[in-house]
C-alpha cells in the first residue's frame, strides 16, 4: 500500500460490517459490491477461500473475511455481500462481508494509529481506526487481508 | 526517443538477426559465397545505421566493429575460417544481447563489449594484411566510376521506388539526406516513417564510414578526433532541426570529408566491381521475396493473445447460448444459433492457427548450439531435422525451448562418443542427432535421437539402488525399459564425470517437469551401443480444449479429453477389482490398471451409489484410471488460470466456465496421478511386460459385442462411428420407416432384432444404438444391449450359411455370431449403398478449382446458393490431393492455373478408375475455339461471369430440377471447406 494516499487530504471509504465490527475500505481498491453468487467449491483450497465465482464471465476467487480473521462462521447468514477487490495487482478477488454500509468521505488525518489493545487478528489487517460517536471503524489494509488468506506454504 | 520508431527498429532488427546465425554457419560451410556474405553484411549494416540514428551508442559501436570486419572480408574476398566465424557469431550474440536488453528496458543495457570490439578490429587488420596487395589494381581501376556510383550505391538494398522518390526530391546523396532531415524525408509522399528512418540511418552511417576513412588516414594527427566528434553532434542536431546556418557548417564538413575520401580509393570498398555485381543480385532477390511479404502483415503478439481471450469468451457464450436454446422450439432461433456456433468454431480454429508457429523456430538454434558444443567437446556431430514445418502454439513452443536445449546438450555430452571411440566401434566419425516432429491425434510428437553409445540400464539400476530409489530386489526384477525411465528421477545422471555442459545440477527431472507443465510427456528409449531416443509428446494448443465433465461427490470437474483413453462404467463391487499393497487396481482386459479415486485425492465425501466410472488416461505409455461417480458429458472449454490461492495444488490445470454458467475446475491428470506413478512405476512396468506378449498378435482388432435378446453378436468396431443412447421417443416414424434426427441429418433406424428375427427384449425408454457411417451417410442400428468392446484377433470358426452372418467367433469364451453388417443393410435398405439412390438425402458436393482469389470470391457465393458443400482447391495439384479422399458430385475448374492446369486435371480425373465419371465443368475466359478438341473432356464449358449459365449447368449436372429463372435462394447452411482443413481427416467424407 503506497503511503501516498495517507497523505491525501480526503479519501472515500466504503464501510462494511463483519460480525459486530465495522470496517472501512478505500473505494479506490474496489469495483463493485454484489449479492451472493453461485460458487464452485474447490477441494483442497486454502481455508479462507469460499470458492470460485463467475462474475459476468470473469472467474474470481471468493475469499471470506470471517474465515481470514478466524471469526466463527454464522451459518444462518445467507444475505452476505461480496465486495469485488480490484487493486493494481494482477488478480482480482471477491471478499465476503456480512453487510455493507455507505460510502463516506474522510480526512485521512482523522484516523488514529492502531491501538495496542486491538485483538491480534484485527491488528494484522488494520491500518488505523476512526472513532465515531457510536462506533469504531477499522481501516482495512487490503493487501494484508489478501496475504493472510494465502495458503500456509507460501507465507 | 520516439517509441514508435524504437519499436519498429526492434522488430526489424530481431527479424534480421534471427537469420544471421544460420547465414554465418552456411558461410562457414561455403566460405567463398559472396551472396551469403553480402546478406550478413547488410543485416549488420542496417542495424548499425539505424542505431546511429536512434543514438544507441553501445550497439552502434559493436555493430560497427562487426560491419568493418565484414566489409573488409567482403572487399578482400577473404575466405573465412572457423575462428573468424566464431568471432562473428560472438559479435551477433553481443548485438542480440543489446537488442534484447533494449527491448526489455527501453534503454541500452550496461554491457561492455570493448574486448570484443578490440578483437574484431584485430581480425580486421589480420584480414587486411593477408590480402594487402591483391586488390590494388582493381581498386584504382574503379576509381573513376566511384563518383557516380556512390550516388545511389549507399542506398543498396532499399526499395527501388523509394530510390526513385528520393531522386525526385533531389536527395540522392547521403549529405543531401542528412541536410534535409527527418521531417522533410517523412513529408515526401510515399515514404513511410520507418523507411525515412532507414534512409537517414544509411546516410549517416555512410558519412561516418567515409569520415572513419579520413580519420584513419590522419590518425597520426591527434587533433582530428575531437573535431570529428563535434561534427557528429552537429549532424545529429541538423537532423532534428534543419536550419539554415547549421546547414552551411555541414556543407563545410562534407567538403572536408569528400576531399579525404578522394585521396584513398581503397577506403571506399563500395566501389569494387564485384560488389556492384552483387548489388544486382541482391535486388533481384528482393523483388522475388516481395510477394509473400505483401500478403502478410505483422501483428503484435499481445493483440493476438487478447483476440484469443475474446474468442474464448465467445466460445463460452456460445456454449451457454446452445444450452439455452436446446429446449427451444422456435426454429429460426435454433437455426441462427447453429450458424453462430459454426462461425464461432471456424473463428476459433483460424485464430488458433494464427498463433501457431512451425517448430523450426525452436530448432533454428540447434545448429549453432551444436557448433559450440562440438568445439568444446572435441566431437563431430551433425544434425538432421524432419518435420520442421510441424506447427505448435507459440506458448507451448516457448515453454519447450529450455528442455529442448537441455536434451540436445545431453545427447552431445553423454550420448555421442568422441570420434576415436566411434571409429573403434565401427561407426562413422561424425555422430548424428536427428530431430523429428509430427502431428498425431491432437498431439505433437517430437523425437530426439542420437546414434551414440546408449545408456546402460545396469548403471542406472546401480545408481538407483545406491540412492535408495530402488531396493536391490526391485532392481533385479525391473525391466531395462522401466529402469531407463528412472533417468527422469531427480538426482540420477549417468555421466561418469560431471562436465560443465550438462552436469550442472539441472537433471532430466527438470526436463520432464517442464514438459509436463505444458501437458506433455516424455519417455526414453535406448539401445546400448547404437543410441538413445527421447519421445516427447505435447498438445497442439492449450487455449481451448475438449473436455469431459465428470462428477464426483456431487461436484463437477473437467478432464481434458486428450488424455482420456476410454471410459469404463462399472459397479464398485464388480469382479475386476483387486487390492495390491493397499492400492486399488482394476483388472482390465487382463492387465492391472492402477486406480485413484477422485474423492480420495480431493478428500471430499464419496457418493453412496454403487455405480462408478473409471476414466482411463494415458500418461506417456502408461495408463491409469481415475475413479469418478459418473460422466455428465463433453464440452469445449476455455482454459483459464486459477488464482494465486491454488498455485500449490498440482491437481488442477486451471478452471473454466461451463455452458450453464458454473465455474468448473480442470483436473491435471499428470499431477493427479503423480503419486501413483512414482510409487507404482515398477508395478506398472511389470504389468506392461505381460501385456506386450498378449497384445503381440498384431492383427487383433477392436470388436463391438452386443446382445440381442439372450444371444451375443459382434461387429468390427471400425464400422461403427459412434455408440449412442437414444431416447425412444426420439425415434420417429416417417412413412413406414423409423428415422432419427442425428447431427442435422435424418437417418434411418434399423432394429437389428427385427431383421435377424430374434425375440427382442421389451421396449425401454433408452435404446442403445450404433451409428454406422459410410461416405457421409449414416444409419442407426438399434440393439438391445452393448456388452463390451474387446480387442482381439477375430477368428471365425464356423463359416455361416446364412447371408447376414460372417460366422461364429469365440469372444471371451462365449460363442458369438459375427454379423455381416453390409448384408444386413442391403437387406433392409437396398439402395443405401447406391450413391445415386440416396443423393438427395445428403448434401451434394462441388469441388471448385480456381487459382485467382478474385474469381473465387465471385463464384463462391453463387455455389453456396446451391446449398452444396464446396471443396476448394487453388490449383490442379491441390484438386488431385482432395480427390484422393473425396468424391464430389461435380468438379468445377478454371483452365489456366499454376502447377497442374484445368486440362491436365480433367485428363487425370478421366484416368482415375473410381472418379472417371464425375462431371467436370470448365469455367474460364477461353473462347470455345481455344478449347477445341479438348472440349470433350468436359460436360460443360462455361465462360467466366456467366453466372446464370453456370448455375443452370450445375443444377442439371447435380441431377436437380431446373431452376426457376433468376430466383436464387440463398442457403445459409452451405459449408465451405478449405484445402488446408481437408488434411485433418475424413470427417467430411
Amino acid at each position: 500500500m503506497p503511503d501516498s494516499d495517507m497523505v491525501q487530504t480526503r479519501s472515500r471509504l466504503l464501510t462494511c460490517r463483519v460480525a459486530e465490527q465495522w470496517l472501512a475500505l478505500p473505494v479506490q481498491q474496489l469495483s463493485e459490491v454484489v449479492t451472493p453468487q453461485m460458487k464452485t467449491v474447490i477441494p483442497l483450497a486454502p481455508d479462507a477461500v469460499n470458492g470460485l465465482i463467475n462474475l459476468r464471465g470473469r472467474i474470481l476467487t471468493e475469499l471470506d473475511l470471517r474465515k481470514i480473521l478466524h471469526i466463527d462462521i454464522d451459518a444462518e447468514q445467507t444475505n452476505y455481500r461480496t465486495i469485488i477487490i480490484e487493486t493494481d495487482a494482477v488478480e482480482n478477488f471477491g471478499l465476503t462481508v456480512d453487510a455493507v454500509g455507505e460510502v463516506i468521505e474522510m480526512d485521512a488525518g482523522a484516523f488514529e494509529r492502531t491501538p495496542e489493545s486491538l485483538e491480534e487478528n484485527w491488528k494484522c489487517v488494520c491500518r488505523g481506526v476512526l472513532k465515531e460517536h457510536k462506533r469504531i471503524l477499522i481501516l482495512l489494509d487490503i493487501k494484508k487481508v489478501i496475504d493472510m488468506s494465502m495458503p500456509e506454504q507460501q507465507n | 526517443m520516439d517509441e514508435e520508431l524504437l519499436a519498429e527498429f526492434l522488430t526489424e532488427s530481431n527479424e534480421n538477426l534471427s537469420s544471421i546465425e544460420d547465414s554465418l554457419l552456411s558461410l562457414e560451410a561455403d566460405p567463398g559465397n559472396s551472396e551469403i556474405l553480402g546478406a550478413i553484411f547488410r543485416v549488420i549494416h542496417t542495424v548499425k545505421g539505424n542505431c546511429g540514428f536512434l543514438g544507441l551508442q553501445r550497439l552502434e559501436k559493436v555493430a560497427h566493429a562487426g560491419e568493418n570486419l565484414l566489409g573488409k572480408i567482403r572487399a578482400q574476398g577473404f575466405h573465412v575460417d572457423s575462428d573468424l566465424v566464431s568471432l562473428l557469431l560472438e559479435n551477433s550474440d553481443a548485438i542480440k544481447a543489446l537488442v534484447a536488453g533494449l527491448e526489455e528496458n527501453g534503454a541500452e543495457p550496461e554491457l561492455d563489449f570493448s574486448d570484443l570490439c578490440a578483437r574484431l578490429t584485430a581480425a580486421e587488420r589480420m584480414v587486411d594484411s593477408g590480402h594487402a596487395d591483391s586488390d590494388d589494381s582493381q581498386a584504382s581501376n574503379s576509381d573513376s566510376e566511384s563518383d557516380q556510383k556512390e550516388d545511389t550505391l549507399w542506398l543498396e538494398g532499399m526499395d527501388e521506388n523509394l530510390v526513385a522518390l528520393l531522386g525526385e526530391a533531389n536527395l540522392m546523396t547521403p549529405q543531401a539526406v542528412l541536410a534535409a532531415g527527418f521531417e522533410k524525408l517523412r513529408s515526401i509522399e510515399g515514404v513511410k516513417p520507418a523507411e525515412a528512418l532507414k534512409i537517414l540511418g544509411l546516410a549517416k552511417s555512410q558519412k561516418v564510414e567515409v569520415k572513419k576513412a579520413t580519420e584513419e588516414d590522419l590518425s597520426a594527427d591527434p587533433l582530428i578526433e575531437p573535431i570529428v566528434e563535434v561534427d557528429t553532434e552537429v549532424v545529429a542536431e541538423t537532423i532534428v532541426e534543419p536550419q539554415a546556418p547549421e546547414q552551411s557548417v555541414l556543407t563545410g564538413v562534407t567538403k572536408e570529408v569528400e576531399a579525404g575520401s578522394g585521396d584513398k580509393s581503397e577506403a571506399a570498398p563500395v566501389s569494387d566491381p564485384p560488389v556492384a555485381v552483387k548489388k544486382e543480385q541482391s535486388s533481384t532477390v528482393k523483388v522475388a521475396r516481395k510477394t509473400p511479404a505483401e500478403s502478410s502483415i505483422r501483428v503484435d503478439v499481445a493483440l493476438l493473445d487478447e483476440l484469443m481471450n475474446q474468442v474464448g469468451e465467445l466460445v463460452l457464450s456460445r456454449n451457454r447460448l446452445l444450452r439455452l436454446v436446446e429446449q427451444n422450439e422456435h426454429s429460426d432461433l435454433v437455426h441462427t444459433c447453429r450458424n453462430i456456433s459454426q462461425t464461432t468454431t471456424l473463428l476459433q480454429e483460424k485464430l488458433l492457427h494464427t498463433r501457431m508457429q512451425p517448430i523450426s523456430t525452436l530448432w533454428s538454434t540447434v545448429p549453432r548450439l551444436l557448433r559450440d558444443l562440438t568445439k568444446q567437446l572435441g566431437k563431430k556431430i551433425d544434425v538432421k531435422m524432419d518435420g520442421q514445418e510441424t506447427e505448435l502454439d507459440r506458448t507451448i513452443l516457448a515453454a519447450m525451448k529450455d528442455p529442448m536445449t537441455h536434451i540436445i546438450r545431453n545427447s552431445c555430452d553423454h550420448g555421442i562418443e568422441v570420434p576415436a571411440l566411434r571409429l573403434e566401434r565401427g561407426k562413422p566419425e561424425e555422430g548424428v542427432i536427428s530431430l523429428s516432429a509430427r502431428q498425431e491425434s491432437g498431439f505433437i510428437m517430437i523425437d530426439v535421437k542420437d546414434d551414440g553409445g546408449g545408456i546402460p540400464a545396469d548403471k542406472i539400476r546401480e545408481k538407483a539402488v545406491k540412492m535408495g530409489v530402488l531396493s536391490a530386489e526391485q532392481a533385479e526384477t525391473v525391466s531395462d525399459r522401466a529402469a531407463l525411465q528412472l533417468i527422469f528421477h531427480a538426482g540420477l545422471s549417468t555421466a561418469e564425470s560431471v562436465s560443465n555442459l550438462s552436469g550442472r545440477g539441472v537433471g532430466m527431472d527438470v526436463v520432464r517437469s517442464e514438459i509436463e507443465s505444458v501437458g506433455g510427456t516424455v519417455e526414453i528409449d535406448s539401445e546400448l551401443g547404437s543410441g538413445t531416443t527421447l519421445h516427447i509428446r505435447i498438445p497442439l494448443t492449450l487455449a481451448i480444449i475438449p473436455a469431459l465433465i465428470a462428477e464426483s461427490g456431487s461436484q463437477h470437474f473437467a478432464i481434458p479429453q486428450l488424455m482420456v483413453q476410454e471410459l469404463i462404467s462399472m459397479e464398485r463391487n464388480a469382479d475386476g477389482w483387486e487390492n495390491v499393497a493397499g492400492s486399488a487396481f482394476y483388472r482390465l482386459r487382463g492387465r492391472l490398471l492402477p486406480i485413484v479415486f477422485l474423492h480420495d485425492v480431493l478428500s471430499i465425501k464419496a457418493s453412496e451409489g454403487v455405480k462408478c466410472t473409471v476414466v482411463v488416461i494415458n500418461v506417456g505409455e502408461h495408463q491409469f484410471g481415475i475413479g469418478v461417480d459418473s460422466i455428465l458429458g463433453a464440452e469445449e472449454i476455455v482454459v483459464k488460470p486459477l488464482g494465486q490461492h491454488f498455485q500449490h495444488l498440482d491437481l488442477y490445470g486451471g478452471c473454466s466456465i461451463l455452458g450453464d454458467g458454473m465455474v468448473v475446475p480442470i483436473l491435471d491428470c499428470i499431477g493427479l496421478t503423480k503419486d501413483l506413478r512414482q510409487g507404482q512405476e515398477l508395478e506398472i512396468v511389470k504389468a506392461d511386460c505381460g501385456d506386450v506378449i498378449s497384445a503381440a498378435s498384431e492383427d487383433s482388432q477392436y470388436i463391438l459385442v452386443f446382445a440381442l435378446g439372450e444371444k451375443w453378436y459382434a461387429i468390427p468396431m471400425a464400422l461403427v462411428e459412434r455408440i449412442e443412447e437414444v431416447l425412444s421417443e426420439k425415434i420417429e416414424l416417417s412413412g413406414r420407416r423409423e428415422v432419427l434426427q442425428y447431427r442435422d441429418q435424418v437417418i434411418p433406424v434399423l432394429r437389428l432384432s427385427k431383421l435377424l428375427d430374434v425375440e427382442p427384449i421389451e421396449a425401454r425408454s433408452i435404446e442403445p444404438c450404433l451409428i454406422i457411417a459410410d461416405q457421409g451417410r449414416r444409419l442407426c442400428l438399434q440393439v438391445d444391449q452393448i456388452v463390451d468392446i474387446v480387442k482381439q484377433h477375430l477368428e471365425i470358426h464356423l463359416e455361416s450359411s446364412e447371408e447376414c452372418f460372417l460366422g461364429t467367433a469365440v469372444i471371451e469364451g462365449r460363442s458369438t455370431e459375427v454379423i455381416d453388417i453390409f448384408e444386413v443393410i442391403k437387406k433392409a435398405i437396398p439402395n443405401w449403398f447406391n450413391a445415386s439412390g440416396d443423393r438427395r438425402k445428403r448434401q451434394q458436393r462441388i469441388l471448385y478449382v480456381e487459382d485467382a482469389m478474385f474469381y473465387r470470391n465471385l463464384v463462391l457465393p453463387a455455389l453456396e446458393a446451391l446449398g452444396c458443400e464446396i471443396l476448394l482447391a487453388r490449383n490442379g495439384r491441390e484438386a488431385q490431393e482432395i480427390l484422393q479422399h473425396h468424391k464430389p458430385d461435380v468438379v468445377l475448374t478454371d483452365l489456366e492455373m499454376p502447377e497442374v492446369n484445368g486440362f491436365e486435371l480433367a485428363e487425370w480425373i478421366r484416368n482415375q478408375v473410381d472418379i472417371a465419371s464425375i462431371p467436370i465443368v470448365s469455367l474460364s475466359s477461353l473462347e470455345a475455339s481455344d478449347i477445341g478438341e479438348r472440349r470433350k473432356l468436359f460436360q460443360a464449358c462455361v465462360k467466366k461471369f456467366e453466372r446464370e449459365v453456370l448455375l443452370d449447368e450445375l443444377t442439371r449436372l447435380l441431377g436437380r430440377k431446373p431452376r426457376e429463372q433468376h430466383v436464387a435462394r440463398p442457403v445459409l447452411d452451405a459449408k465451405v471447406i478449405n484445402h488446408g482443413e481437408l488434411g485433418k481427416g475424413d470427417e467430411y467424407a
